[in-house]
């Protein structure tokens, strides 16, 4: 039976019960009002009614649907009941009528969830107990991420405290999966996890990206449910999928950089350079640099290089860089290329010249020296500057042949080249003429100087000054010549 | 030596085809390098240096080929003493009046003949004194300068840098007085400190001599001088 009017069209007999006046004489009696009924699957939440289940941790209101609720208007305070008044708490039915009651409820972690643990829902009126009691299901809702913190990430980057807030996570530890970002991962922080936000480490790839300047990545909440495994509503998911994370490109970053040899004029001399996100980056050189191989690994790359004489060289001269195949740049990284950097005398000879009484002449052999090894260089081009002054003999000047920078270069054959000092004759007088040192002006100042082809700066390696005169030659203070492992410097 | 020139002008092209070849202000010296037997002397170092004028800057050795040819390129016109020295084999540097007296032979480039001829001859070798020179008291290494003459001709001198391990050249067949000084020691003359009297020192041409150079430190001066 159900609620209701019943119009008797024979002479049947029925048992009715009746509450108030007759209508009409004509009409018949009305059903007798009974114990509550409620109808099969009749609690169903409030709002959604093809919902015949709530969620754990929340609040709302469920319908119950069936007869004599409120006993025909007899009983409008009937007593909602459920078996678990622990973990499923019922207030005062908000509305009432026969056949409806709406029931505030508030279900609390810890209630038995799932399919196999249906909640008893009785109601009670003056009229009895309905019987038997129907069933509210509870389940875990499908969680939902809101936000995420601390994004974009950068690939190969380390983010501590990322929080990511939502609702219905469930009171164990979410477990928390990315996607579309390699292998990029999440690790939850223990004793983070509420019900609503975990916080936990991103360790983001640093080949997240592949060649593109950035991904979007996707994370994945998947709820551990309240304390009973995840129990899925009918079409739920324990999955929150959160697309749309960013993940940036990281630069190329070097620590360091070493060159082998490092020696100006070098050919096929190996670079290194250490750092990450090197993988399919490009290196970027100083002028005078040529690669002619590449290899590595994305923390190690490794170049074969050529090296002209003109490179700017020096102790932390050269700075190298990457740039990924992202387009993303490192910072420089320096570095340092040996070139000639002084003079060394390895031999001296002066005399008096062939066929003369009076004049001398002086040989100097230096050999060049790397400025930062300090070891012997190897051949290169030398030019040099001098300047002659105070001439003093009668006899009209000489004229003077010299490797001029840029010009005509001399070659300094293993490194090591002699320098010629002197008259070559007695002819000129009087004796003791020529370029002396007079009034505080030397009578020759000279600078040798690396003279690469192509560069367009010659690098200082040795200062001279003295006098050349018909009997007698001084240079850097010595009239007899320099001493073996005399230093000549810039 | 006229055989010498027949070698060179076997070896060589004619001056007026180089001529065609180098700009009018530069020249070319070419040439052969021979031994003190006349035979070509390979891989002997050449050089010019200007006659009667100003040696400044690099000098610009070449090789004597295995011929003995060598060809000094980008002199500009003048005239030039030749040299040649292969030390390795005892040929000292030749323009020095130490190791040959007498004015040297001159070469001359001009307009008109931009590319010369000479021939270069060395020996006889020279005697080697090697050695090492040290501290006398501590018997560390020392580098001093040598000082070398003619006994009869002071002029005929050299002054050369060496350091500890010494190879010096000496002219063969002459008295060479022979002082070794340093900074800090006492100068030493051959033969040494403890001898006699000092005296010069004779080697045959391409003999060897070794010889140990002990120096002496100078003592301080005393107090109040």
């Amino acid at each position: 039976m159900v609620d209701g009017a019943y119009y008797a069209s024979s002479s049947e007999t029925a048992d009715c019960s009746y509450y108030g006046e007759f209508l009409d004489a004509n009409q018949p009696p009305e059903q007798e009002i009974g114990a509550p009924v409620i109808n099969p699957g009749g609690v169903t939440d409030a709002l959604d009614t093809s919902m015949g289940w709530e969620y754990v941790d929340t609040s709302g209101y469920i319908s119950i649907w069936g007869l004599w609720l409120d006993a025909d208007k007899t009983d409008m305070n009937p007593q909602v009941t459920v078996d678990d008044p622990t973990h499923i708490q019922l207030g005062t039915p908000s509305y009432v009528s026969d056949g409806q009651i709406n029931v505030p409820f508030t279900i609390t972690a810890g209630v038995a969830t799932g399919g196999g643990s249906p909640h008893n829902i009785t109601v009670t009126t003056t009229y009895g107990t309905s019987e038997p009691p129907d069933e509210l299901y509870i389940y875990d809702a499908t969680p939902a991420i809101q936000s995420v913190s601390q994004t974009p990430w950068t690939a190969g980057s380390t983010y501590s405290g990322v929080t990511i807030s939502g609702s219905n996570f469930g009171t164990i530890c979410p477990s928390v999966a990315i996607s579309g970002a390699g292998a990029t991962t999440f690790t939850v922080t223990t004793g983070t996890c509420t019900n609503s936000s975990v916080q936990g480490t991103v360790r983001v790839d640093p080949n997240a990206t592949g060649s593109s300047p950035s991904v979007n990545a996707t994370l994945t909440l998947t709820s551990g449910g309240y304390g009973q495994g995840f129990q899925s509503a009918p079409g739920g998911s324990s999955q929150a999928p959160f697309p749309g994370v960013e993940v940036l490109a990281a630069a190329p970053t070097i620590t360091r950089v070493t060159l082998s040899p490092n020696v100006v004029g070098s050919n096929g001399a190996t670079m290194t350079i250490n750092g990450t996100g090197l993988s399919g980056a490009t290196p970027y050189l100083p002028s005078g640099f040529s690669i002619t191989k590449t290899s590595g690994s994305s923390t190690q790359m490794t170049l074969t290089v050529n090296i002209a004489l003109s490179v700017s060289y020096g102790t932390n001269c050269c700075y190298a860089s990457v740039q990924s195949a992202a387009g993303k740049s490192s910072g420089s990284a320096v570095f340092t290329v040996d070139g000639p950097g002084y003079l060394v005398v390895t031999g001296s000879s002066m005399g008096h010249c062939g066929g003369c009484s009076t004049t001398v002449k002086l040989f100097e052999t230096y050999q060049i020296m790397s400025g930062v090894s300090k070891t012997a260089f190897s051949t290169v081009p030398v030019c040099e500057t001098p300047v002659l002054s105070n001439w003093s003999c009668s006899q009209a000047q000489s004229g003077m042949t010299y490797n001029r920078c840029n010009v005509n270069p001399g070659t300094a054959t293993g490194g090591a080249f002699t320098d010629g000092w002197g008259l070559t004759s007695d002819t000129y007088t009087p004796v003791g003429c020529g370029y002396p040192t007079s009034g505080g002006s030397q009578g020759i100042t000279d600078e040798w100087l690396f003279n690469p082809a192509g560069a367009t700066v010659q690098w200082k390696m040795g200062n001279l000054y003295g006098y050349i005169l018909a009997n007698s030659v001084s240079i850097n203070g010595y009239v007899d010549g320099m001493p073996v492992g005399t230093l000549i410097e810039p | 030596m006229w055989k010498c020139f027949l070698l060179v002008a076997g070896g060589m092209l004619s001056a007026a085809a180089i001529a065609d070849e180098v700009p009018a202000s530069v020249g070319i010296i070419r040439g052969v390098a021979l031994d003190e037997n006349l035979r070509p002397l390979a891989a002997a170092q050449v050089w010019a240096e200007p006659a009667d004028g100003l040696l400044r800057g690099m000098i610009n050795f070449v090789d004597s080929d295995a011929d003995g040819h060598f060809s000094i390129d980008h002199l500009p016109l003048g005239t030039y003493n030749v040299f040649a020295k292969k030390e390795d084999e005892g040929y000292p540097m030749i323009d020095f009046e130490f190791y040959r007296p007498g004015r040297p032979p001159t070469v001359t480039l001009s307009t008109s003949k931009p590319v010369a001829s000479t021939v270069v001859t060395l020996g006889p070798k020279a005697g080697t004194l090697t050695g090492a020179i040290t501290d006398a008291a501590t018997g560390a290494p020392v580098g001093a300068a040598f000082r070398m003459w003619h006994l009869n001709k002071e002029h005929a001198d050299l002054s050369t840098s060496v350091a500890s391990d010494y190879r010096v050249l000496i002219p063969p067949d002459v008295d060479v007085v022979l002082e070794v000084h340093a900074d800090g020691y006492e100068t030493w003359y051959y033969p040494g400190y403890g001898a006699a009297a000092s005296g010069p020192l004779r080697l045959r041409p391409g003999e060897r001599m070794s010889l140990g150079i002990k120096l002496q430190p100078k003592l301080p001066a005393p107090p109040g001088k």
